[in-house]
């Protein structure tokens, strides 16, 4: 796990350094004057030869310092993270867990009706969600819903006073919609492998609930499934909701790594990779744990 | 049956229409031919957009960056991943741990956030997009091809054909890849779908073509600001894309059901043929 952090963070530092485009002509413009250029870049240590800048950006990272942004040089990378964060970590949990509960709903009915209507009608509408195009499902919401109807506000993030969630319904809506398609799925699939099974057969000849059937003794057969794809869902969503972000110009993560790549701005995409990347690892080294809690087989090994 | 034909239905029209568009178009993608934000009539089915450029024409250009990204890059990682993959599982030793190391880096990294940094490292045109998906993809062609190659080479054919003297290229060319052509072709067309999406989310955050040439990407972000004047311009190009892609979806669902031995309805009764199994990741 960590050893997968830090090769990201030394092959993202490398990579940017190693190839063409150089940063501190980014930072001082084509119009700077050739000493200008050499002292912005001196001051961003930009001179060094690599080893060394990343081996003071690994002493200074696990001393909680990722550095300063070269974009905005008033901002410590981890206080422009944590703004980040504070906009786009809401929106994943959210969009985790509604699209987590509902989608289990969803399959768990499709699964115990098999070939009824909302089977097919979920069969259908669940290709139909995973393959539209997340942006223009944005486009079209914000057309609808914003333009159309001024229900909602097209984009944008005053912050959270002064009802700043209204901002991110559309987002999150848009959002919600393919991992709902996801979740339904992946739940209607693990489900429809144990409905015919002994144990199944044997809770219905307890006389137990046909709810109580479905959801206590065949949900957890998709538990570890669920858990896993719970974790990655939600990783994936911190750093790669960026599109979405950009959309609805939201000042998130994904907003944030859109300019730090664009602007070649080396701090703050390297701390950028080991948040998501960390996040990435730590869930599924958590999911991981779960399974033990989740399925006493695993418990013996 | 009929899953062939809705795949067919979603893909191929508007594959056609990107294929016409490189012998003929109606008009001219970057001239104005009518008044700006005309609705879809005869002259123009896919409307105008606010210069009053035909956005039938535009789509129809646009594709031609999209498709070729994607089909290029797609055969580009499959090869070299396969090519590695079958390398590492088979011969195994320190280039194996280099190579599943490194895919595991590359898809811990949210795919999108990834082409992004590699495509502006790469250049911002169209060869930099096409090299940083083609790299995206690498991963999931490599882990495929190495998992297969190592559940089969302690199979009794390997090693029957080992020990009547086969070459490591002889069996991994002959006997492992035909076995492992299946998923291979079916994780292609999944791809194939994901990779158009990629390229579409990337130019339209400003990569790859640029304006004014059309692309379906760069179309929809210009589109979004004018969604207060006119619809259309901003739904045809998200139409294309997304019937292309929910029809490789679909493609992909049908073939791996017909080809891969674990989905086929004839050995497990109990499931239903739709809906099997979950996508490839």
């Amino acid at each position: 796990m960590v050893a997968t952090v830090l090769g990201v963070a030394m092959a993202v530092s490398l990579i940017l350094t190693a190839l063409p485009g150089d940063a501190a002509r980014l930072v001082v413009g084509t119009e700077a004057s050739a000493e200008r250029y050499e002292a912005v870049r001196k001051a961003l240590r930009l001179d060094e030869p690599w080893p060394a800048r990343f081996g003071r950006w690994l002493w200074n990272a696990f001393h909680g310092e990722l550095g300063t942004s070269f974009r905005y040089p008033a901002f410590p990378v981890s206080e422009l993270l944590r703004r980040g964060l504070a906009v786009t970590f809401p929106i994943a949990a959210v969009v985790t867990l509604l699209s987590l509960v509902i989608g289990v709903i969803i399959g768990v009915i499709c699964a115990a009706w098999p070939g009824s209507i909302l089977d097919l009608l979920l069969s259908t509408s669940s290709q139909t969600f995973l393959a539209i195009p997340e942006f223009w499902l944005g486009i079209l919401l914000i057309g609808l819903f914003s333009v159309r109807l001024g229900w909602f506000p097209a984009g944008g993030f005053p912050g959270w006073k002064d009802n700043g969630f209204v901002y991110l319904i559309l987002p999150i809506f848009a959002l919600v919609l393919p991992r709902i398609a996801y979740f339904s799925r992946l739940t209607r699939a693990m489900m429809a492998d144990v409905l015919s099974a002994d144990f199944v057969r044997l809770a219905r000849a307890k006389g137990l609930s046909e709810g109580r059937v479905l959801f206590r003794h065949a949900l957890s057969n998709a538990l570890i499934p669920l858990v896993a794809g719970l974790g990655l869902t939600f990783a994936r969503l911190l750093g790669g909701a960026l599109v979405i972000e950009q959309v609805f110009s939201l000042p998130g993560l994904g907003k944030l790594a859109i300019e730090a790549a664009f602007g070649r701005d080396i701090p703050l995409l390297l701390g950028l990779s080991v948040l998501v990347t960390g996040a990435v690892a730590a869930v599924s080294t958590a999911a991981d744990l779960s399974y033990a809690l989740l399925d006493p087989r695993i418990r013996q090994t | 049956m009929t899953r062939l034909i809705l795949a067919a239905f979603l893909i191929i029209p508007g594959l056609a229409l990107v294929i016409l568009g490189i012998f003929w178009i109606p008009y001219s993608p970057t001239t104005v031919t009518d008044s700006p934000f005309s609705p879809p009539s005869l002259s123009h089915p896919f409307g105008t957009d606010w210069f009053g450029r035909d956005v039938l024409s535009r789509v129809m250009v646009g594709g031609r960056a999209s498709w070729a990204v994607a089909t290029f890059s797609i055969g580009a990682s499959s090869l070299l991943g396969t090519a590695l993959g079958l390398g590492a599982g088979y011969f195994g030793g320190i280039l194996e741990t280099i190579l599943l190391q490194i895919s595991n880096g590359i898809l811990a990294f949210p795919s999108i956030l990834l082409a992004l940094v590699l495509a502006v490292v790469l250049g911002r045109g169209l060869t930099g997009v096409t090299l940083a998906l083609t790299l995206f993809n690498l991963p999931y062609f490599l882990r495929l091809a190495h998992a297969g190659t190592l559940s089969l080479k302690r199979q009794d054919f390997i090693l029957a054909s080992i020990s009547a003297g086969a070459g490591p290229f002889h069996v991994l060319l002959r006997h492992i890849l035909p076995n492992l052509a299946s998923p291979l072709l079916v994780q292609a067309t999944f791809a194939l779908g994901t990779t158009l999406l990629a390229e579409a989310s990337l130019s339209y955050l400003g990569l790859g073509l640029q304006p004014p040439n059309p692309s379906w990407g760069r179309m929809l972000w210009e589109a979004q600001s004018w969604l207060g004047q006119s619809f259309w311009p901003a739904f045809f190009p998200g139409l294309v894309l997304f019937s292309a892609v929910l029809g490789l979806n679909i493609l992909g669902d049908l073939l791996r059901d017909l080809l891969d031995p674990r989905f086929r309805p004839i050995l497990s009764p109990s499931r239903p043929p739709q809906g099997a199994g979950h996508k490839a990741e």
